[in-house]
């Protein structure tokens, strides 16, 4: 067998049968395994689904259930690594690796998956907060639900802005515009009313703040999946001299602990930049702000019902600790010995 | 162009990574079957409570060669049983057998009604009350304080606004020059916006310090450790060492947001507690007042509280009696590894013990005001 792909299938079964015997010696994990094995067609994922699953429901300890959970996330990338391995594999063995053609060995979709795992750069997050914000707007009216469709339409176009594509700034643009010739464009000068007015200005308020943390996430997610990439131009850079000096024993797992390496040496230049400094304060700040309008709109909404709000808990937990320090100092001018 | 000759063994190449994915199934059995991860095992005695403040003593074996006790002052950030992670790698215990009597403040959990605790509160009030209340308990005049990280930093300031109950003061990784951007996490901190970030939590969430941390060294500290746990998970010994070290990681508390402001605006920002500009309460910290011996320990390679943020105390502080002690390893080496219980904690009873020699002097000066 000469074929990489044919080892990796030949290693699946193997793994599946594994999987097999062990079905037979734990009853738990039997019956999560026969639970989910018609439910996935990857044998990898549902083995780790199964295995998490059975683990799980064996310890209530959260330290190790937080280990587990981590252990197999990343491990996960390290499989990921290996998908990323896998044309490197195949242009050795077609004798084709040389330093001039690495850069169409290295797979950019597999690095940023890579990528989005390490630095949890989740997209359903932000649909998520979009989701939550259009909910929120059935309190305001129609008048949001343009600016919403729109949001939700740029919410869309930012992987391609962190991936570098410049006219998606321009149909992101257009989204806006479009919203507000739907929504106030026409009577730009009719102002609203009272508290509806208030919601109104807070969500196109929240909704801009959104925009503009997930503009600046996009940036950064554009500066970390480039600096990804050159950090595995480095190590594909490696990996030819390694063959060109004719190293004959090559493991995967030297091949791991080589990407670790480069690729901390290269995030580590570009997190002791100032410009890096600069843009991460910029998108916690964005992130922050977004988050400070996203309460304000809550408050605003929930005001009318008979519950105690962020704000004025803060208003009571200041007081207590006020009423505290002023106890705590004449507790202690009474223990103090009197002249 | 050079063309390459064939090098890579796919099916030895399939055969490693099956492999991998056994050890990643035993090590899923052997973790199910742990019920505890124990920590934090030498026996101690809760001597004093205030808010969610624990002062605890421990348990020696009865002769404290050093009369004067030791106070350990841990950081904010994370818990201090780091101290007493390991049973057979406690820096207490060690330190415990060498002869100290050692008590050491739990600060708990922040909660939201906590969100107002300043560095003030926490060193004039609530470390101050905890030296009261040893000086009170053991009937010595003052007390030897041991500051770790930012624990550290938070005993110095208390010792140069209170140098009259300060016996020895001990820092250990603790940061006092924040000007070097030699560590990410100070050329970080310069750009955080920390009035939104405080503003917006009250409380600022642990696992949004931690991502933080972790950042720092992403790739290592996310993947290659868990790759690597997969190398020992079949030794239960170097497991449970591994969880216990994991535990202590993510139990990280809330920081009480006024207290995190001041700390990162002032020191972390502004830099002024080595300009000796900072104010706490209502007094400015003048390290010249620190007069008692100081021993001012570093890690060499420390990635978090870099050498740099370190030495300078040394120039800074009024006394004659200050050492300076170089440990060779990282942040958390100077506590958990094999070298600090060989090395560090008898040079830390060694330099303590010789500076105890009037003992007699100091013990029984304190009225109780009970």
């Amino acid at each position: 067998m000469t074929n990489a792909n044919e080892y990796f299938d030949l290693w699946l079964k193997a793994q599946n049968q594994a999987l097999e015997a062990m079905k037979e010696n734990t009853e738990r994990m039997t019956a999560l395994f026969q639970g989910k094995a018609q439910t996935s067609d990857n044998p990898f994922e549902m083995w780790q689904k199964a295995t998490m699953d059975a683990v799980y429901s064996g310890t209530n300890n959260e330290a190790i259930k937080e280990t587990l959970a981590k252990t197999f996330n990343n491990t996960n990338a390290f499989q990921k690594l290996y998908d990323v391995w896998q044309p490197l594999i195949k242009a050795i063995q077609s004798k084709s690796v040389n330093q001039e053609n690495y850069k169409d060995l290295v797979k950019p979709d597999a690095i940023k998956g890579m990528i989005d795992q390490l630095f949890n750069f989740d997209a359903d997050y932000l649909m998520q907060l979009q989701k939550q914000l259009a909910e929120t707007a059935n309190f305001s009216g129609n008048a949001a639900k343009p600016w919403m469709d729109a949001t939700f339409n740029n919410m869309q176009l930012f992987p391609k802005l962190a991936d570098g594509q410049p006219d998606t700034l321009i149909k992101m643009f257009q989204n806006v515009y479009s919203a507000f010739n739907q929504s106030v464009g026409s009577n730009a000068n009719m102002p609203a009313v009272g508290k509806d007015r208030e919601k109104a200005e807070l969500l196109g308020q929240c909704i801009q703040d959104l925009s503009g943390y997930a503009a600046k996430n996009a940036e950064m997610q554009h500066t970390l999946y480039l600096t990804g990439l050159n950090a595995m131009e480095n190590v594909v850079k490696v990996l030819a001299d390694k063959v060109e000096n004719g190293e004959e024993e090559f493991k995967f797992e030297a091949f791991f602990d080589l990407w670790i390496d480069t690729n901390e040496k290269t995030y580590y230049a570009l997190f002791q930049t100032q410009e890096y400094a600069k843009l991460k304060g910029d998108v916690l700040e964005a992130g922050l702000k977004a988050r400070q309008g996203y309460t304000k709109l809550m408050e605003s909404v929930l005001c009318d019902l008979p519950i105690a709000l962020r704000s004025e808990m803060d208003d009571l937990y200041k007081t207590v600790y006020e009423l505290r320090k002023k106890v705590k100092m004449l507790e202690k001018k009474i223990k103090e010995p009197k002249v | 162009m050079t063309t390459l000759k064939p090098m890579f063994d796919a099916k030895a190449a399939m055969k490693e990574l099956g492999e991998f994915n056994s050890r990643m199934i035993k090590g899923a059995e052997l973790l199910s079957e742990i019920d505890e991860i124990d920590v934090g095992t030498t026996p101690k005695e809760l001597v004093y409570e205030e808010d969610k403040l624990k002062l605890y003593r421990y348990k020696g074996n009865g002769s404290n060669k050093c009369r004067t006790p030791v106070l350990i002052v841990y950081a904010l950030v994370n818990r201090q049983y780091m101290l007493d992670l390991q049973p057979d790698r406690s820096f207490i215990k060690n330190l415990l057998d060498q002869g100290l009597d050692i008590y050491i403040i739990d600060w708990g959990y922040p909660t939201p009604m906590d969100r107002y605790l300043s560095m003030d509160d926490y060193i004039n009030g609530y470390i101050n009350n905890c030296v009261d209340e040893i000086r009170q308990q053991s009937g010595s005049n003052k007390v030897s304080l041991m500051g770790i990280c930012q624990g550290g930093t938070f005993s110095t300031i208390y010792s140069a606004l209170h140098p009259e109950k300060v016996k020895n003061l001990v820092t250990l990784v603790a940061p006092f020059d924040f000007e070097s951007n030699e560590a990410l996490l100070f050329n970080w901190s310069k750009h955080m916006n920390i009035d939104a970030l405080v503003d917006n939590y009250g409380v600022v969430p642990g696992d949004l310090m931690n991502i933080g941390f972790l950042m720092l060294m992403p790739f290592n500290l996310n993947i290659k450790k868990y790759i690597d746990m997969l190398k020992i998970i079949e030794d239960k010994d170097k497991l449970m060492n591994f969880l216990r070290m994991e535990k202590w990681i993510f139990d990280s508390p809330g920081q009480a947001g006024e207290c995190l402001r001041q700390f990162v605006k002032d020191c972390y920002q502004g830099n002024k507690l080595i300009k000796g500009e900072l104010v706490v309460g209502d007094k400015k910290v003048n390290l010249k007042n620190i007069n008692m011996p100081l021993l001012n320990i570093y890690a060499s390679a420390d990635h978090l509280v870099p050498p740099a943020a370190t030495k300078p105390l040394n120039d800074q502080v009024g006394t004659d009696d200050k050492t300076l002690y170089e440990f060779q390893g990282g942040h958390i080496g100077v506590f958990v590894g094999s070298r600090s219980q060989k090395e560090l904690a008898p040079a830390i009873f060694t330099w303590l013990n010789d500076r105890d020699a009037d003992k007699k002097s100091e013990s029984n000066k304190v009225k109780k005001n009970k």
